[in-house]
């Protein structure tokens, strides 16, 4: 840390006389309340007591080298992204390396594979030799702010990301430190598509039968097709106790402790829906990962949720035949009940332990603005978490990238998790839908208390 | 049973004989056993007062240059002629002291408290961003200062051996006798100290890789480094805490324990005895008189074990999944319908008996060709002799044949019991554990201790706790392997052959 | 009489070709699946084929042409794999050899108790400390390149000396005493007597810690974690398999396996003979 105090010691001066400067100007934009959300010089609103932080956008930074990166000079980056979109990101720091050539810094960073999941395990193994900037998933933020893995972003970005991103993908790297005085953001977000929504084969299912899981199972039963699901997974077995109106928190005495906002006779509820309607041989509770894209393609499947991962892969099996569309609604008691999932967010970290905290903030900051996000989404297919960009043609026009925000709307943020929840909820809803299990009150409810007393256990 | 009896068994009633009067003499053996270790501790202490009563009347009686030498290591080495090796220890006690001084005591002066907060969290003035607290790294501190004990251990060790060789070359001095010049003592080092010089690189490397880790992993055992205690952060010490955890005070890493001892044991017992049985009854069968191409089918089984572990078995996890090969084939052949398929990997109770066959498949090679060589070495005369009793080939097989595999492949298959024990590969490339349990603590219905405590490090950050099952794994495993090979050893004259 | 005991030989014989044949194909299976899928131009994880309905080398000649420094390498994986096998094969070899002749011939102050740590020791498998090698390999910086696996995999090394040590007790000492009468240094007697005759032992050795280094796993991946041009075969090929590349890069996986296995499985059929007297001139009188 004392090299990142010293090196900012160098940039301090300057930019304390612009903010002396600008302190008043700022001040009345502010008071009038009407400042587009471009310019954002507002100044948080915790931060009265302190000297006024001036907010800057990705254009100042790009055009300022020493407002961006202070005295960094011949800086060594490594950068972490998932392979599928490897390439692109290692031309979108090839241009932020450009871009700062230009203005006379010589930056050189190095971009290596590494999924998200593992990404921030990595991180936390061994944070000296792990990447300065890394993309995780929002579910493992929790666990990298709390043992200040990662660094908060740079104050004078905070508005910028505030105001573009979507409000779930924001909070999700929202976070309180032992002795933060609000939640601060610890992490840029990068997308707002880490969810699930429901793949099928249009030639085989219609519009009207995907819209409920009881039109899927008909046309499953008829053809002898199967419908894949894999609810014994908690990531998508939560579908149960969301859709019935659960929610998740952090026990207020204990944040390693998870909290379940569910009622229990709801849940039962949609439980025994979803055992009576798919609790057979057509209904797959099976590996999405690896069986949906080869069972696409061999024709043994015509309906999956799958991720927005697997969008790619799902494309090129399925071809002009792809149809997409938001989760299907479940009828519980007579009554067609929306599938509530959990959704997530992709979010860029900086490593705590970074040598140039300055350079990494920016590059972040970079690769999450609204012209890397576009390309991201054009190149890779990556929905944005930029608010402006995810009601945009760009992804209106897509029909899995649509039905991903249109489930969005149907969701709970993946924020607020423990690592105790994933495995008995996926046991839950596994249950549900295996055949070879009982299926009455008592066992529904032996099932349900053996969920919530396991994810609540310390 | 009296000597004579005794002495009139074949080898292999010997041994069960020995293992039968194992067990029932255990509790006076332990008995004993806790008696003799009390009696070690305190010749320990003994020896102790021994030593510092020779050191001390060394010191008395010594000449002006050993008592220098008590300071000053090598001193009097030097002065009797042994210049250089002289110099050698006087180097060796600058550089400890400069060690110590300039770089141990640092991190041993906080070994007890294990480090503490260095500055504050604070907000920068200038960007207001939050820079965290700066913490010492507790794992360094530990890490320093083991290695400063061991170093100071060594360096006792050597000072004493200074004390040693000063008194013996007043000895010989005094005597009249040679003293070796340097180029002599390099060559006791190829002839009677050969030992020496043969050991010295692999012990280093193995106290360096094997023994610093060890320690250092039983000293995590007893703190509270886990996922809220972050790498290269703080954490503290916590006595048995976690072995309290791990038998009764957290319910659910008990249970999780007791679960997966179990299967562990059960595994290893089926999956050693399972291949030991599949494989000698086909290498009878390779072996048997009249059958042909021996070498072909020999070579046909042992091309697995010459494929590496892992590609055969992440090739079978693929074959076993719900949509791959096994099922497709047991569809094609209409043993399955089109719909269904066999959980070989997602069941808890198919995933248990998939695993054992698949272990089987790879483990039986190996019986197979060392069963193989064994058999060969049957000396020929005992079945001939049987031949001429009348005996049949099943009796042969159990009076002969049988006994003696067992007799010979004993202390191997124990080994094999334990490397069953600790078999990583099988359990995590097969199913990685799985399917996971949520009534165990980050576990699955097939994961053995091992992959347990691999998870625990890898994915879930969970350090103290593997490193408490890991001590509880090594005691176990140990502890028999001790017995069984000091059970064998003695039956048998190391010297047989010379 | 004799007519039927030929008779029922012959059945017997007979029958065990046959569980013979069964057993050898049931154990051959899942290699020639390998090699078929490693040829097959199908492009999907789950086929619903037994034997694959297309046919391509395209899987293997990707594997060399197609190469990303930073996702997929297997060339340079390979020459890794291979130079750190060579370099700790030697050095293994070496301590255990040096540790076993040791224990075996030479008489010492405390030999008993020290076979007996270092028989205590060789029982652990390294991995359970996994966390603390690696911390002790990053201060001497020797984290995230093969420099460091070649340290890990042959420093236990000298603990393996079980084995060795049996088969060097069945050398006659008779030969060590007649040496030693005619003047040999003990240092002449192991490098002259004792190693030219215990060649199966020699060559068992050799075989194991060569091929060590292609089948471990554990600490490719703890150590070099992203670093992929530093990857050995192992990590590499497991990585393959990964949710994130298993659906772009599974019959590649086949084909690597199958050109990883050729090799050290011609070296192992070569070997075999030297591997059974090893193993079992060191488990009979071991």
């Amino acid at each position: 840390m004392f090299k990142y105090t010293k090196r900012i010691l160098g940039v301090g001066l300057a930019s304390l006389m612009a903010v002396t400067a600008f302190a008043g100007c700022g001040g009345s934009t502010t008071s009038d309340g009407g400042s587009s959300s471009g310019d954002s010089s507002a100044a948080p609103a915790d931060s009265s007591s302190q000297q006024e932080i001036k907010q800057l956008t990705i254009d100042d930074i790009m055009a300022d080298a020493q407002l961006a990166i202070g005295d960094e000079d011949n800086v060594k980056l490594k950068v972490w992204g998932p392979q599928e979109a490897l390439d692109l990101l290692k031309k979108q720091c090839d241009d932020f390396v450009a871009k700062f050539k230009e203005l006379g810094r010589t930056i050189k960073i190095e971009c290596v594979a590494q999924g998200e999941a593992d990404a921030a395990t990595n991180v936390k193994t061994d944070p000296e030799n792990a990447a300065d900037v890394f993309g995780y998933a929002s579910d493992q933020g929790m666990d990298l702010f709390r043992g200040n893995y990662v660094m908060p972003v740079r104050a004078q970005f905070v508005d910028a990301i505030k105001t573009a991103s979507i409000e779930d993908a924001y909070g999700s790297v929202l976070y309180k430190g032992a002795d933060d005085a609000e939640e601060i953001p610890y992490a840029y977000p990068e997308t707002g598509d880490n969810g699930y929504i429901l793949f099928y084969n249009k030639e085989a299912l219609t519009e009207d039968d995907v819209k409920s899981m009881e039109g899927i199972m008909k046309v499953c039963t008829e053809t002898k097709k199967k419908f894949a699901f894999n609810v014994g997974d908690g990531f998508y077995g939560c579908v149960i106790p969301f859709t019935a109106g659960g929610t998740l928190s952090l026990n207020p005495k204990d944040e390693t402790i998870q909290q379940l906002n569910y009622d229990e006779a709801e849940v039962t509820k949609v439980a025994k829906a979803f055992a009576d309607l798919c609790a057979n041989d057509y209904f797959k509770d099976e590996n999405v990962n690896n069986t949906l894209v080869s069972g696409f393609k061999n024709g043994t499947h015509i309906a999956g949720v799958g991720g927005s991962w697997m969008i790619k892969n799902i494309e090129k099996a399925l071809g002009d035949k792809l149809g997409a569309a938001k989760l299907p609604t479940i009828n519980v008691d007579g009554e067609d009940k929306q599938l509530i999932s959990m959704y997530g967010y992709k979010n860029i970290g900086v490593n705590a332990k970074t040598d140039y905290p300055l350079t990494s903030q920016a590059l972040a900051f970079y690769l999450t603005s609204e012209a890397c996000q576009k390309e991201r989404c054009e190149e890779v297919g990556w929905g944005p978490s930029i608010k402006s960009l995810a009601e945009s043609d760009l992804v209106t026009g897509n029909i899995c990238l649509k039905a991903i925000y249109e489930q969005q709307a149907n969701s709970i943020p993946q924020i607020n998790i423990c690592k105790g929840f994933w495995t008995p909820t996926g046991a839950y809803a596994g249950y549900m839908v295996n055949k070879d299990k009982k299926h009455d009150d008592a066992s529904l409810k032996t099932q349900y208390e053996e969920m919530v007393k396991n994810i609540t256990l310390k | 049973m009296n000597f004579i009896e005794y002495v009139q068994l074949n080898p292999f009633q010997k041994f069960w004989y020995k293992l039968k009067m194992f067990f029932v003499n255990l509790p006076k053996n332990l008995g004993k056993f806790f008696k003799f270790i009390g009696m070690k501790i305190a010749a320990f202490f003994i020896g102790i007062g021994h030593a510092f009563k020779f050191y001390g009347t060394s010191f008395v009686k010594g000449d002006w240059s050993t008592k220098i030498s008590y300071a000053i290591m090598g001193f009097g080495i030097m002065v009797k002629g042994q210049i250089i090796k002289g110099i050698v220890f006087l180097a060796v006690e600058v550089a400890y002291f400069a060690f110590m001084i300039g770089f141990a005591w640092n991190y041993l002066s906080k070994f007890l408290s294990l480090g503490g907060v260095i500055a504050p969290a604070s907000i920068d003035p200038v960007y207001g961003t939050k820079i965290p607290e700066k913490t010492d790294d507790s794992m360094i501190i530990m890490l320093y200062s083991v290695l400063a004990i061991i170093v100071t251990i060594l360096f006792i060790f050597l000072y004493i051996v200074n004390i040693r060789v000063n008194v013996a070359l007043e000895e010989r001095r005094k005597n009249g006798e040679h003293i070796n010049t340097l180029g002599e003592d390099i060559k006791t080092l190829l002839d009677e100290r050969y030992h020496v010089t043969l050991l010295s690189l692999p012990t280093l490397l193995i106290c360096t890789f094997t023994v610093l880790p060890l320690i250092f992993m039983i000293l995590i055992a007893f703190t509270n480094f886990d996922r809220d205690h972050s790498m290269g952060g703080l954490f503290d010490w916590i006595g048995f805490q976690n072995f309290a955890d791990v038998f009764v005070s957290n319910p659910k890493k008990a249970a999780t324990f007791q679960t997966l001892v179990g299967w562990t044991l059960c595994w290893a017992v089926i999956a050693t005895i399972s291949c030991y049985i599949v494989g000698v009854i086909i290498a009878l069968m390779i072996n048997k008189k009249g059958i042909k191409c021996k070498s072909l089918f020999r070579t046909m089984f042992v091309m697995t074990v010459a494929v590496p572990q892992f590609v055969t078995l992440l090739l079978m996890a693929q074959m076993l999944n719900d949509d791959g090969f096994f099922n497709v084939l047991l569809r094609h052949m209409g043993v399955l319908g089109e719909m269904d398929y066999i959980k070989f990997l997602t069941d808890p109770w198919i995933a248990k008996i998939t695993v054992l066959v698949v272990n089987l498949w790879i483990g039986v090679p190996y019986t197979i060709l060392s069963a193989s060589g064994i058999l060969m070495n049957i000396p020929e005369e005992l079945y001939e002799s049987a031949r001429i009793d009348g005996a049949g080939p099943v009796v042969t097989f159990g009076k002969i044949t049988l006994p003696y595999m067992l007799f010979v492949m004993t202390p191997a298959l124990i080994q094999q019991f334990i490397g069953n024990i600790n078999n990583f590969n099988v359990i995590y490339f097969l199913t990685g554990g799985g399917p996971t349990d949520p009534f165990l603590y980050n576990a699955g219905n097939t994961d053995l201790l091992v992959t347990w405590l691999f998870n625990l490090t890898t994915s879930y950050n969970d350090y103290s706790l593997a490193a408490t099952i890991g001590i509880l794994v090594f005691i176990f495993c140990a502890t028999l392997s001790l017995i069984t090979f000091n059970m064998t050893r003695s039956s048998k004259d190391e010297e047989a052959f010379s | 009489m004799i007519k039927s005991y030929k008779l029922r030989r012959n059945i017997s014989n007979a029958i065990i070709y046959v569980i013979l044949t069964i057993l050898c194909l049931i154990w051959i299976m899942p290699l020639v699946w390998l090699i078929m899928t490693s040829f097959s131009g199908e492009g999907v994880v789950y086929s619903t084929n037994i034997i694959p309905s297309s046919w391509t080398l395209d899987n293997y000649i990707k594997l060399f042409t197609e190469v990303d420094p930073s996702k997929v390498n297997y060339p340079r994986w390979f020459l890794n794999t291979f130079i750190v096998a060579c370099f700790s094969c030697v050095i293994s070899t070496l301590s255990v050899l040096m540790v076993s002749y040791t224990f075996s011939r030479l008489r010492f102050k405390s030999r008993k108790k020290i076979i007996n740590i270092g028989f205590i020791l060789g029982m652990f498998p390294g991995f359970l400390t996994m966390v603390a090698i690696y911390y002790l390999l990053k201060i001497m910086g020797l984290t995230q390149n093969i420099v460091g696996l070649i340290v890990v995999y042959s420093a236990g090394a000298g603990l393996g000396f079980a084995i060795s040590k049996g088969f060097f007790d069945t050398v006659p000492r008779a030969l060590d005493e007649a040496a030693t009468i005619d003047g040999a240094t003990r240092n002449q007697i192991f490098w002259k007597i004792i190693l030219p005759m215990s060649k199966p032992i020699v060559v068992y050795t050799i075989l194991t810690s060569f091929t060590g280094p292609w089948a471990d796993f554990i600490f490719a991946k703890l150590l070099l974690v992203d670093q992929v041009d530093q990857y050995t075969i192992a990590i590499g090929l497991w990585r393959m398999v990964d949710k994130n590349y298993i659906n772009d890069y599974f019959h590649q996986f086949c084909a690597g396996s199958v050109i990883v296995a050729v090799p050290i499985t011609a070296l192992f059929l070569k070997m075999q003979k030297y591997y059974v007297e090893g193993v079992t001139g060191g488990a009979v009188k071991g």
